[in-house]
């Protein structure tokens, strides 16, 4: 039996003496970059903000931005319109959400498939088209307005902005809801109905009580979303400035960064502060989910039937016609008089054109790929490590989600546009930024997939010889495939569409799409901008098909075994 | 397992096509241009440079001459570009005065006439472009409205909210054209704050008709043109763009005085690649890159080349009288004055 | 030299739970010593500090006559099975139990020879290739048996390995462990909270509660001698009585009984325990010669229970309910039902006495 003898082969020495130190080595290199490329521009906007010149002496502490801003009316209205429009946007899209989640968990209408893939649709396009698709539709020359009812309404302004809004944050809100309406037990709302409440009273006592963190997170979300958000307020908005547009204005038109990064930290309250609502609530919410209910849903009334099928047909029409319109107005000769087809908007009439798709392409990769990674690793450390300091670590990677991607953009030109930082300038800038932006989600999702791994399946390889970097390559890089590939899709799209956190990044060296369409719009190629949109779009979902390609076969093990 | 494996070639080949097929460096030295030139002209200009100047690898961003300003400020510890080029000269000497530009005398500076460059050698200007309103002819006639001549007549009620300007914050073209209001309507501008300016009342009537206030000079017209307004203040060149497209369009130029702004290109201090940054300078005032600008734009610095047949002669036009030195020292000012009244 | 594991004043606290408190154990080379006791006793936590994933508040653990509390978990050379498997899934059968060797990086022939060898021990030649997931939960626990002892470890440990296993297979797998135990000679320190896989398996039996030793001794002795009240209601079945003891004499609320062995307590209040199968059933009224009169008493027989070969009797009385395990032969020919009156027989020496705590 012995024939193997233990002595001759053993776990290398270099390895383990390696091990000892990977954990702790590694939770500093995390933690110094998220503090590095999140906090220290952060810091250097706070600065900015409260010191003349950004020099931190005393005699230099002054609130005369502080001043400025509350001063000038015009400036302070900013805040005031950041809030209408996001708190109208807050209250429609978690009731238009909320009454969709309800239709999709407790009635038995019939193409909650269809429905559910069209409700998620948004979120693999850049935010503003939307504020394109309302333009064509709803602008001063719309294909509604102008030509179909003939009337002398525009959408520009606070209406465009919510309407927009609200089509970009839906799924967001939908997520949230559909999660918690399907995490609560349906048979509350049996049992008050066999004690003979009406179903208006079952609704209003029982269903929206119930839901209640649901709602609260879904709705202190979408403020964020909303009040953080540029690319929509630029297009659309007009004349109506919001905090993020006056950021930019500042900086952009009057070369006061001063007053830029002011405006920024006044954006960080309320959007640090409704990210603080999110995290609180979604953990009690999390106490709240029995997972035990898989509950029976009874056959719907034909009346309700109806009624839900309706609504969600009307939410899923708006979403498919703001993706029709933009496609069809990218390949329309001129959008609302000739219809005749052309392909003449896609010879892009501007300096990135297609290198600047392809450019986003492939940082969008590294992103994917760097995101995924990073997420993955600081998932596992909180997850499973549980270092010293775990909670310094995990505030620090769910914080990105707190902050507004046009303030880091800000911060990252403060803070990083110095000789030494030899990244500026180049991709990589923009990839670290990306990356950085949307660390939160990926973080989260990381950790709810590690959770799922059994503890003992660890503590097995390492009793068997294996150090930490063996385990994790072999074990639970592996079992996390699928989380990981979710999470490169995740952050490729982000990274394909989001325009806030790179608008002050990208330079004559680097193009980027989203960029490219807001320059397009602005030049007034609307139509070219459409056919960015539309190329973004499509790539995009080349990446989720083939990625579903790849991840459809052979996983199955993987996943049945996961739970242990 | 077998699946890990496939899914890690898929990785690395995906991340050799990255590397391999990213940046490529050739022989070619690269030189990174910053203009405010229109994306439509300069897409053209660019096919000349790269014929004529084979040696140099173009990298070039387009930003509305706000942005660009912003931009270099923001880099001026670090600075990114070498050059810009096309930049309106309020805001050129904006930037000489801030420390900004390095002084560089292209070659053929002397062909240049002197009221068309900085006399230190810090700018050469290469264009004017001159401001303009585009009229929508077919909303024009739908809403049976007369045609304008000049800024006076906009101040009509039977155009509210059919107007449309730029932003001046943001466009170069709103600038020149609130800076040529406030200079044609009081004599003593340049006597006064520019709050006390009496132009002011001029542009607080206009503003009653007004539908917007864009960010891009060019989008006013283009707007227009797409219908959505029935007159643009704009500029000139736009308008001939549009026209060939076929959009159903016309152009004024307001006769109390065209405002103007001339286009300059300079080095930028502390610019990487100077030497390449110097050649493109030659080339960028040279005859045949002025050929090509005279395509486009009303005028050229360099006598004796005529603009584009489809536009107006330079000659025939009357020109607002305008003090670039007083507007780039008072720019900041304007912008505060101007955002103050007018931005909701 | 026998290369003996040994636990020194080892304790274990979590915050103000103190989980192991001061206990010392000596493991023989080659010994099979079970950890038994309810959940949260601190065995398991014991056997995380053995293998390395717990570290000791104080004490020592010494292998080998080497102290290793600071001994990372790779160097100790020790196997581990867990309850949950712990396979891992994105693995083969093969895979997974190549995987310490590779970890060892042993040859590629070496392994290869070493995991047929394996599996042949733990007969699951024909499912090499396949995935954990598309193993039964009996077949599973083999695999992760056969990769612990892969790498020819010098200690085993197995937490709770059988208790998600259905009882059938938990007694044949137990039978497999107890051989595979026996034919290697190695050392398996083995934790589980089920007494008769415990007392069925081991060769010595540490009886746990709330961080502390009960009693430590081979399965026989816990079983026929359990030192205190715990042990012996754990392990097994037990009848309790409190009495007050007196020269010999226990004497209870409606009887008496003579238990010499409880001279060498003082007089004081005592528990008497009695093992249900030692307690003998007679005809009402007719005592058997021999037999000390004073340790019978009179009850009626409640509820009956057929076991198999036991038969378990529910029979009240002026002191309590008592439970009797009868031999089921003995229990058919005496007719007895639910109902009769029956005298029960304590024999003296079947007492096992105890001071009242």
């Amino acid at each position: 039996m012995n024939t193997s003898g233990k002595e001759a082969y053993g776990v290398s020495a270099t390895s383990l003496l390696v091990d000892k130190y990977i954990l702790t080595g590694v939770t500093i290199l995390v933690a110094f970059l998220l503090v590095f490329f999140m906090l220290f521009p952060i810091y250097k906007i706070l600065v900015l903000s409260f010191f003349k010149e950004g020099v931190l002496t005393s005699e230099n502490f002054s609130l005369g931005n502080y001043i400025r801003y509350f001063g000038t009316p015009r400036i302070a209205r900013s805040l005031y319109n950041s809030f209408y429009v996001s708190v109208v946007t807050m209250a429609v899209t978690t009731i238009l959400a909320f009454f969709f989640a309800y239709a999709l968990t407790r009635t038995t209408i019939r193409g909650k498939g269809f429905f559910n893939t069209v409700a998620f649709m948004p979120l693999i396009a850049p935010s503003i088209i939307q504020a394109l698709a309302l333009i064509l539709l709803f602008g001063r020359n719309g294909l509604i307005t102008a030509h179909l009812f003939k009337v002398d309404w525009s959408i520009y302004g606070a209406w465009g902005i919510v309407i927009s809004e609200v089509l970009y944050c839906f799924p967001h809100a939908l997520v949230i809801l559909y999660t918690t309406l399907s995490a609560v037990d349906t048979r509350l709302d049996e049992a008050a109905e066999s004690l003979g409440a009406s179903a208006l009273q079952v609704f209003w006592r029982v269903t929206v009580p119930s839901a209640k963190y649901g709602l609260l997170s879904a709705g202190a979300l979408t403020f964020n979303l909303t009040i953080t958000d540029f690319g929509n307020p630029v297009v659309i908005g007009g004349d109506y400035n919001v905090l993020a547009t006056e950021i930019y204005a500042q900086v952009t038109n009057l070369y006061r960064f001063d007053l830029g990064a002011t405006v920024s930290v006044i954006l960080l309250v309320p959007s640090v502060a409704a990210f603080m609502v999110n995290y609180y609530v979604t953990r009690k919410s999390f106490a709240l989910i029995s997972g035990a209910a898989r509950p029976f849903i009874r056959p719907s009334r034909p009346f309700r039937k109806w009624g839900f099928t309706i609504y969600c047909s009307l939410v899923s029409a708006s979403i498919i016609m703001v993706f029709a319109t933009v496609v069809m107005g990218s390949f329309v000769n001129v959008w609302p008089y000739d219809w005749s087809l052309t392909l003449k908007h896609y010879r892009f009439p501007s300096l990135g054109g297609y290198s600047a798709i392809w450019t986003s392409f492939w940082i969008s990769l590294f992103v994917g790929f760097l995101g995924a990674f990073f997420t993955l690793i600081a998932g596992y450390i909180v997850e499973k490590k549980k270092p010293f300091g775990v909670q310094i670590l995990y505030l620090l990677s769910v914080m990105p989600a707190a902050i507004p991607g046009l303030v880091l953009g800000l911060g990252y030109i403060l803070a990083f546009n110095r000789p030494y930082f030899f990244f500026y300038g180049t991709p990589w800038i923009i990839v670290i930024c990306v990356v950085i932006a949307n660390f939160t989600l990926g973080t989260l999702s990381s950790i709810s997939n590690i959770k799922n791994i059994d503890p003992s399946i660890e503590e097995a390889a390492t009793s068997l010889g294996a150090t930490s970097i063996s385990t994790f390559v072999r074990l639970v890089f592996p079992l996390s495939r699928v989380a990981f590939f979710q999470n490169f899709v995740y952050f490729f799209m982000r990274c394909m569409t989001t325009i806030s956190a790179v608008i002050f990044l990208v330079s004559a060296t680097v193009h980027l799409a989203a960029i490219e369409i807001i320059w397009l719009d602005n030049d007034g190629w609307t139509a070219s901008a459409d056919a960015m949109s539309t190329c973004v779009i499509a790539i995009v979902l080349l990446m989720l098909g083939l990625l579903r390609l790849v991840m459809g076969k052979g996983s199955s093990h993987v996943m049945g075994g996961a739970g242990g | 397992m077998k699946n890990t494996k496939k899914i890690s070639v898929l990785v690395t080949i995906l991340f050799l096509c990255v590397f391999l097929g990213g940046p490529v460096f050739a022989a070619k030295k690269p030189v990174v241009v910053y203009t405010s030139l229109e994306t439509e002209e300069t897409v053209e200009y660019l096919k000349l440079a790269e014929k004529e100047l084979p040696d140099l690898d173009i990298k070039i961003i387009r930003l509305s001459t706000g942005e660009l300003g912003a931009r270099m400020l923001a880099e001026r510890n670090n600075p990114q570009a070498d050059l810009v080029w096309g930049w309106a000269v309020t805001n050129m000497e904006d930037f000489r005065d801030r420390g900004l530009l390095e002084k560089y005398k292209p070659k053929g500076w002397a062909n240049i006439p002197d009221k068309f460059k900085d006399p230190n050698g810090y700018w050469a200007a290469i264009d004017l472009y001159m401001a303009a309103f585009v009229l929508n002819t077919e909303v024009m006639a739908k809403g049976n409205l007369p045609k304008p001549k000049g800024w006076n007549d906009l101040l009509n009620p039977v155009y509210e909210g059919k107007l449309i300007m730029p932003n001046p914050a943001s466009s170069g073209t709103g600038f020149l054209q609130v800076a040529s209001l406030l200079e044609m309507l009081d004599p003593d501008y340049a006597k006064k704050p520019v709050k006390k300016n009496t132009g002011w009342e001029f542009l607080e009537k206009l503003d009653k008709n007004m539908g917007q206030y864009i960010k891009s000079g060019s989008k006013p017209a283009k707007l227009t043109a797409a219908g959505e307004y029935a007159i643009g203040c704009s500029f000139a060149f736009v308008y001939s763009s549009l026209k060939k497209r076929g959009s159903p369009v016309e152009m004024v130029l307001p006769e109390e005085g065209a405002g103007y702004e001339l286009e300059a290109n300079a080095l930028l201090k502390g610019a990487k690649h100077k030497r390449e940054a110097k050649k493109f300078l030659d080339w960028a005032i040279g005859e045949s890159a002025m050929r090509e600008y005279a395509k486009f734009k009303l005028g050229v610095t360099l006598p004796g080349i005529p603009g584009p047949a489809d536009l107006p002669q330079l000659e025939t036009i009357k020109l607002a009288p305008m003090d670039f030195p007083w507007q780039a020292t008072n720019r900041g000012e304007i912008l505060v004055v101007w955002q103050d009244k007018f931005l909701r | 030299m026998p290369k003996n594991l040994r636990l020194r004043d080892l304790t274990k606290v979590f915050g103000t739970l103190v989980a192991v408190s001061h206990v010392d154990l000596d493991v023989q080379e080659g010994e099979f010593v079970c950890f038994l006791g309810p959940s949260g006793c601190g065995k398991t936590t014991i056997l995380r500090m053995i293998t390395g994933f717990e570290t000791p508040t104080s004490g020592e653990i010494m292998y080998d006559g080497k102290v290793i509390n600071d001994l990372v978990p790779q160097k100790r050379d020790f196997g581990i099975v867990f309850q949950s498997y712990a396979l891992f899934p994105n693995m083969t059968v093969l895979e997974n139990i190549a995987f310490g060797l590779k970890m060892r990086r042993m040859p590629r022939d070496k392994i290869t020879a070493r995991v047929d060898e394996i599996l042949n021990l733990i007969g699951l030649k024909d499912w090499r290739n396949n995935y954990p997931a598309q193993l039964s939960g009996g077949q599973q626990q083999r695999v992760a048996l056969g990769r612990a002892l892969a790498p020819n470890p010098s200690v085993l440990l197995l937490d709770e390995p059988l208790s998600a296993l259905d009882a059938k297979i938990r007694v044949r797998l137990r039978a497999v462990i107890k051989r595979l135990q026996q034919e290697l000679g190695i050392t398996m320190v083995y934790v589980t909270h089920d007494q008769e896989e415990a007392l069925a398996i081991a060769d010595r039996v540490v009886v746990m509660e709330e961080g502390v030793f009960k009693q430590v001794g081979p399965p026989i002795e816990i079983y026929k001698n359990p030192q205190s009240g715990f042990v012996a209601d754990f392990v097994g079945i037990s009848n309790f009585f409190e009495g007050q003891h007196q020269d010999g004499i226990v004497r209870l609320k409606d009887t008496q009984f003579v238990v010499p062995q409880a001279q060498s307590l003082s007089d004081d209040a005592v528990i008497l325990s009695i093992r249900p199968e030692k307690i003998d059933v007679l005809d009402p009224g007719k005592p058997g010669k021999d037999l000390q009169s004073s340790n019978i008493m009179n009850g009626k027989i409640e509820v009956v229970t057929f076991l198999g070969a036991v038969v378990r009797i529910l029979v009240s009385s002026a002191n309590g309910e008592v439970i009797v395990d009868m031999v089921e032969k003995d229990f058919e020919q005496r007719q007895l039902n639910r109902g009769d009156e029956v005298d029960m027989y304590f024999p003296p020496d079947a007492f096992v006495v105890y001071p009242l705590e």
